[in-house]
């Protein structure tokens, strides 16, 4: 087959003058890269290592109905953010707030109530996919995320981590971590998609005892199925109206908050 | 500083130019597939152990070229960036690049881009058939066929017609 290419394509391939490989310019940006890897890694270990090393203590102030607020769990700029009962460290930055299945531009934290690629903007054409950073929630029996990826497993601060290889697709790298029937999806560029998803995978635990993740309500969901669904995560519940046949538009504070057990919740809802 | 990437360095000696070359066979300007070869490359150095553990590094190092070749479509701001300081030295004439680039893209402006892609990996850069499927992510039978429907069109294509009867124009 070979010797049925033109030879004037092959003329045109040596025509070609690369010039010479910028070896240095090389070699600098790739330790200018590294390093502000090692500055996530270390502002990531920043919020995880006090985090294990103070579960301990954590557990006994919740005991003691002491236990703070969930931003005081937050260390520079990284952010707690919870679903089911799994909490996990993001980057502040991430926690966008994007509207649902809105094709997001800057980094986002993504929930789902059920199938975790159900979103329509999200699962047409894969070059048209939202080519940013980004960790996915959703409910790992719901989910179409497939487990029979996940070959390894780990012991991870008394929470049982599932989770497959790192896989890289254009230049975003993302794998799938699975706890206590969580699916999370961490997406990352690339050049710091090693160190960025190993960390936070690494800071996945068990939500504190007495606090619990504000759960994901899809808007446009009844508010009496929404008002159900925090008082089984153990919220209280108030709504901006009375009227119980309409749909939840948004709520206050919003998903994946961790908060104490009992703390008030507020649904936005729309008119009748 | 060399020494301690001597593997990354004769790597990237070594295979500099066919991804340049490669870079420009698939639709960039010479300045363009420079700038892809250089972060293809980076990528190499940042992940070079993960390089070095790969089953079949060549094929791991241009599905890298590939997939930075994408991303450069989708993100036309990442295609120049600001530096510090201007170089100093001659350029030499750039009209001469631009010529080459040009007549290789009217030479396989026949091509769709995947059939032109798979052609490029496997005729001229060389990768075998194993190895090109694995970088465009795709069967060794649908490189198989790519490549055939390319070379037949490439056969019967008049620019090409015109290179090897007078040159380039």
């Amino acid at each position: 087959m070979t010797d049925q290419l033109p030879s004037s394509l092959l003329d045109l391939w040596r025509d070609v003058d690369a010039g010479f490989l910028p070896i240095d310019d090389l070699l600098r940006q790739g330790r200018r890269v590294r390093a502000r890897r090692r500055r996530i890694v270390l502002a990531v270990a920043a919020t995880v290592i006090p985090v294990a090393i103070g579960t301990g203590v954590v557990v006994q102030q919740l005991s003691r109905d002491q236990a703070p607020p969930a931003t005081d769990m937050t260390h520079g700029p990284t952010r707690q953010v919870g679903f089911g009962a799994v909490v996990v460290s993001v980057p502040d930055e991430w926690v966008t707030r994007q509207p649902v299945c809105q094709t997001p531009t800057e980094p986002y934290v993504f929930f789902t109530s059920t199938a975790i690629y159900n979103c329509p903007n999200l699962q047409t054409d894969p070059t048209d996919s939202p080519q940013v950073p980004s960790i996915q929630f959703g409910s790992l029996v719901d989910s179409n995320a497939d487990t029979t990826t996940l070959r390894h497993q780990s012991d991870q601060f008394g929470l049982i981590i599932k989770h497959s290889d790192l896989e890289c697709r254009d230049w975003l790298c993302q794998e799938l971590f699975a706890a206590d029937g969580v699916a999370i999806i961490i997406r990352a560029p690339q050049t710091e998609a090693d160190e960025l998803i190993q960390s936070i995978g690494e800071s996945i635990r068990p939500i504190a005892e007495g606090h619990a993740a504000v759960p994901f309500i899809e808007p446009g969901t009844p508010v009496r199925e929404g008002r159900k669904a925090l008082l089984s995560a153990g919220f209280e519940v108030t709504t901006t109206r009375g009227a119980s046949t309409s749909l939840v538009l948004a709520m206050h504070p919003d998903a994946g908050t961790i908060l104490e057990e009992g703390t008030t919740v507020t649904l936005e809802i729309s008119l009748d | 500083l060399l020494d301690q990437h001597g593997d990354f360095v004769d790597y990237a000696s070594a295979r500099w130019a066919d991804l340049v070359r490669s870079a420009v066979f698939m639709g960039c300007s010479l300045h363009q597939a420079q700038d892809l070869a250089q972060s293809t490359l980076l990528r190499c150095y940042l992940s070079w152990p993960k390089v070095v553990r790969a089953d079949d590094r060549d094929a791991y190092v241009f599905k890298i070229l590939v997939n930075c070749l994408r991303d450069s479509y989708r993100r036309p701001s990442s295609r120049e960036m600001p530096v510090a300081e201007l170089p100093d030295h001659s350029v030499g004439d750039p009209t001469e690049h631009v010529d080459v680039a040009d007549s290789v893209h009217r030479a396989l402006g026949s091509l769709s881009a995947a059939n032109r892609d798979a052609v490029v990996l496997r005729h001229l850069v060389g990768l075998t058939e194993q190895q090109t499927a694995l970088a465009l992510g795709v069967a060794v039978g649908t490189v198989k066929s790519r490549t055939a429907r390319a070379l037949a069109q490439l056969l019967v294509d008049s620019h090409l017609s015109d290179f090897a009867e007078g040159g380039r124009p």
